[in-house]
């Protein structure tokens, strides 16, 4: 297969991820926007390592997996405390730090 | 010769003087002070140092020069004309009779103040600084580099600040403290131009050298000064010696050694007080007694005597500067003299006089008779030191009133103070055989067959004639009217009037022996003390005839014995007299007590005038506007770039996520191209 395919694939992928990650305003989109963008990441790596027959990129892919799932623990715990405070998920009521 | 037991002489007083001020710090809070452990702490260092310098001075008769190299203090320069400036001590002729002096009186003044300021607050403090200023003193006069004798100069004037304004919580002494202080940098700043005029011609600052081939300004000067054919500085051409390099350059030699002279001659004035830095003399008495024996009288104002007889090389290089130092010192002499005939004060008179006195040394280094101002300052420290300390007991005595129109009649009540004093003003008023007269009648004799001077010599030894008959007049007008007649302070104070203690008036009575008998010393007697100092300092003394010398003393006794009793027919005999007379001449007496107005001529024309630019311009318009307006606009700077930062901070997420990826967008293109 062609892996140009995979590569132009995975940018679409981020595209969205980054689209999402702008203009939604619920917090948990956001963060799926971020998953999104993550694994597209990963596909672009396990594409080029096919490309060029090099392991290294596969553990890269192992380590941002391995990322994404701490990082999505953590936002999602700290959304939670958000909530728990405001009430609400959308973002644009989250300007505390005004000033 | 080397030896490191000279650096014992100063040092010794500088270890009193830090153990002292150790103790005045430690117990500054205290109720009970250890005054036992700083009196013999205080009087013991300055005791030691004067067992050395009787140790050096025998030494030195013996034919040695001392010397002793402490350290390079400092070398200024590149490589190849590198300055090494050296701290060393050099005791020679001069410098030890200097030494005898100054911890000879300067103990006997330690011993003084056990009794005069027993009971003091400061006491601790006092004999720290005491201490302190006998050590600078000292360096002054040990010193044989320029900037050693600096370091002691600015180091006698910061001792006599602390030591004037000792009761400092009174404003006024305060006032004295710094008036005293502020003229004698004016005076240092001609010694300071004169050091680096010297420098800058001659490279060292050096006086004699201690080191083998160091060089030093007493040979460079007399070199110099050999190769000058003709010294009359109007012919141009005649120096063919021109000043090479430097600031000077072009400059003839003889006029660099005019000019520098003159400089020196400048500090001389500050520190000596001669016209026209005299003001802070009197002043000073704002000080306690001991510390106006001390050092106004004895030893720091006779600092500017000494540098002139110590350069002596180079004064005797320029007519002019010669001519200009004997002329103010007789000026000076003259103009002192009468304003101590109308002060009620009774240190006041004194000051005067010691101006007065300092005047006639200067009249006799100036006219080239070096050896025979320094014999002046030699009698005068134990005179005058007497008289002040006599002063002091009075003082004392009287509970610290000091106007003499309330005293009279303390013979009766002070006898011991009253015959040691009597035995001072007459060694001040020059009769024979007490020592003032050996001394002053030499300096006038010199004064009036000066070679160098000729007919301005005579005119000197005039003006020096009358100062000496107005000398005689105030100092028995002193004695008079503090000792004769009725006494007319109050009831109440008459009954306190006292005898000091044991431990002033031995002092006083010491000195006023010494006073009697130190002129054994003088011309008179085969003169061993010009003989020996003029080993050190060569002057250019006149050999005038017997039968003038002869002359002259008869005229000065004769004179001074008439002034006298025309001080006992106007205080004594005829007490409603001088009010007489003060009313007749009211504005000549008015002239005289005002000083001359020369201290409401420097008030209105320089401290005025600074007060109101300090104060109207550079407080008001440099400090708040322009400093704290600088200050202040970095404070508004810094509050503005933080409002325009602040633009930023929306607190809203998604500004927050546009901002990141459009950093992320830069980032990504940067690196790629």
């Amino acid at each position: 297969m062609d892996p140009k395919a995979y590569l132009t694939v995975a940018a679409i992928l981020f595209v969205l991820g980054v689209e999402g990650f702008i203009l939604r305003r619920n917090m948990i989109i956001i963060l799926m926007s971020v998953e999104l963008m993550l694994n597209a990441v990963n596909l672009t790596l396990v594409a080029f390592a096919r490309m060029n027959l090099d392991m290294d990129a596969h553990v890269v892919a192992f380590f941002v997996m391995a990322l994404a799932a701490a990082e999505s623990s953590v936002g999602l715990a700290i959304v939670i405390a958000v909530f728990r405070l405001k009430r609400t998920a959308n973002v644009d009521d989250m300007a505390i730090m005004k000033g | 010769m080397e030896t490191g037991i000279i650096a014992l002489i100063p040092f010794l007083v500088l270890l009193g003087a830090v153990f002292n001020g150790t103790i005045a710090l430690l117990h500054a809070h205290d109720e009970e002070t250890p005054d036992c452990k700083v009196t013999w702490i205080g009087c013991f260092a300055p005791i030691l140092s004067f067992i050395f310098s009787c140790w050096s001075f025998c030494k030195v008769k013996g034919g040695a020069i001392l010397t002793c190299y402490l350290y390079n203090w400092f070398t200024a320069g590149d490589a190849g004309s590198a300055v090494a400036i050296d701290f060393a001590l050099r005791v020679d002729e001069l410098t030890s009779v200097m030494l005898l002096v100054v911890t000879g009186v300067g103990s006997l003044i330690h011993i003084y103040s056990m009794g005069y300021m027993h009971g003091d607050k400061g006491y601790a403090r006092f004999y720290a600084y005491l201490n302190l200023f006998m050590f600078f003193m000292l360096m002054l006069v040990m010193g044989d580099s320029m900037v050693v004798l600096f370091l002691g100069w600015e180091g006698v004037g910061l001792a006599s600040y602390l030591l004037i304004s000792f009761w400092w919580e009174d404003g006024y002494k305060a006032d004295c403290g710094k008036k005293a202080f502020i003229v004698n940098r004016i005076g240092d700043l001609g010694f300071l131009l004169g050091m680096f005029a010297l420098f800058s011609v001659f490279g060292t600052l050096n006086i004699h050298g201690v080191k083998k081939d160091s060089p030093s300004l007493h040979e460079s000067v007399t070199a110099q000064a050999a190769k000058i054919e003709n010294r009359d500085v109007f012919r141009p051409n005649a120096d063919p010696e021109i000043v090479p390099h430097g600031v000077f350059k072009g400059w003839r030699y003889a006029n660099v050694f005019t000019l520098a002279a003159l400089l020196l001659f400048l500090g001389a004035c500050g520190k000596s007080a001669q016209i026209p830095l005299f003001v802070w003399l009197p002043d000073a008495m704002a000080g306690p007694t001991p510390v106006s024996a001390l050092i106004h009288a004895a030893t720091m104002v006779t600092a500017g005597v000494y540098m002139v007889a110590r350069m002596g090389f180079l004064y005797s290089q320029s007519t002019a500067a010669m001519a200009v130092v004997a002329c103010v010192g007789a000026l000076t002499a003259l103009i002192a003299a009468s304003m101590g005939l109308v002060q009620n004060d009774i240190k006041k008179v004194l000051a005067y006089s010691t101006v007065s006195q300092l005047g006639f040394m200067f009249i006799a280094v100036g006219v080239g008779a070096y050896s025979t101002g320094i014999f002046h300052l030699f009698t005068h420290a134990f005179f005058k030191a007497c008289l002040f300390l006599g002063a002091g007991s009075v003082i004392h005595g009287m509970h610290h009133e000091q106007d003499i129109r309330k005293m009279g009649g303390l013979k009766e009540f002070m006898p011991h103070t009253y015959w040691t004093f009597l035995l001072s003003s007459i060694a001040i008023a020059g009769i024979f055989p007490f020592a003032g007269f050996f001394s002053k009648d030499h300096i006038m004799l010199m004064a009036f067959s000066s070679n160098t001077l000729g007919h301005l010599g005579k005119f000197l030894w005039g003006v020096a004639f009358i100062a000496a008959g107005m000398t005689a007049f105030y100092m028995f007008r002193l004695v008079f009217l503090t000792f004769h007649g009725q006494c007319r302070a109050e009831r109440k104070v008459q009954h306190h009037i006292h005898e000091s203690p044991f431990s002033m008036v031995s002092v006083l009575w010491l000195l006023a022996i010494g006073s009697v008998l130190v002129g054994l010393f003088g011309r008179h007697h085969g003169d061993p003390f010009g003989a020996y100092v003029d080993q050190a300092v060569h002057g250019h003394e006149a050999h005038p005839s017997g039968s003038l010398a002869l002359l002259m003393a008869v005229a000065s006794v004769l004179w001074a014995l008439a002034w006298i009793l025309a001080a006992k027919h106007f205080y004594l005999d005829n007490p409603e007299k001088p009010k007489e007379v003060a009313e007749e001449y009211d504005q000549a007496y008015q002239l005289l007590n005002e000083k001359f107005y020369v201290d409401t001529l420097y008030d209105g024309g320089i401290v005025q005038p600074i007060w109101a630019a300090a104060k109207g311009f550079l407080f008001k318009i440099v400090d708040v506007k322009v400093i704290d307006g600088v200050i202040n606009a970095l404070g508004v700077f810094v509050r503005l770039v933080g409002e325009i930062l602040r633009i930023f901070h929306t607190g809203a997420v998604r500004t927050y996520v546009a901002f990141l990826l459009f950093g992320a967008i830069v980032f990504m293109w940067l690196m790629v191209s």
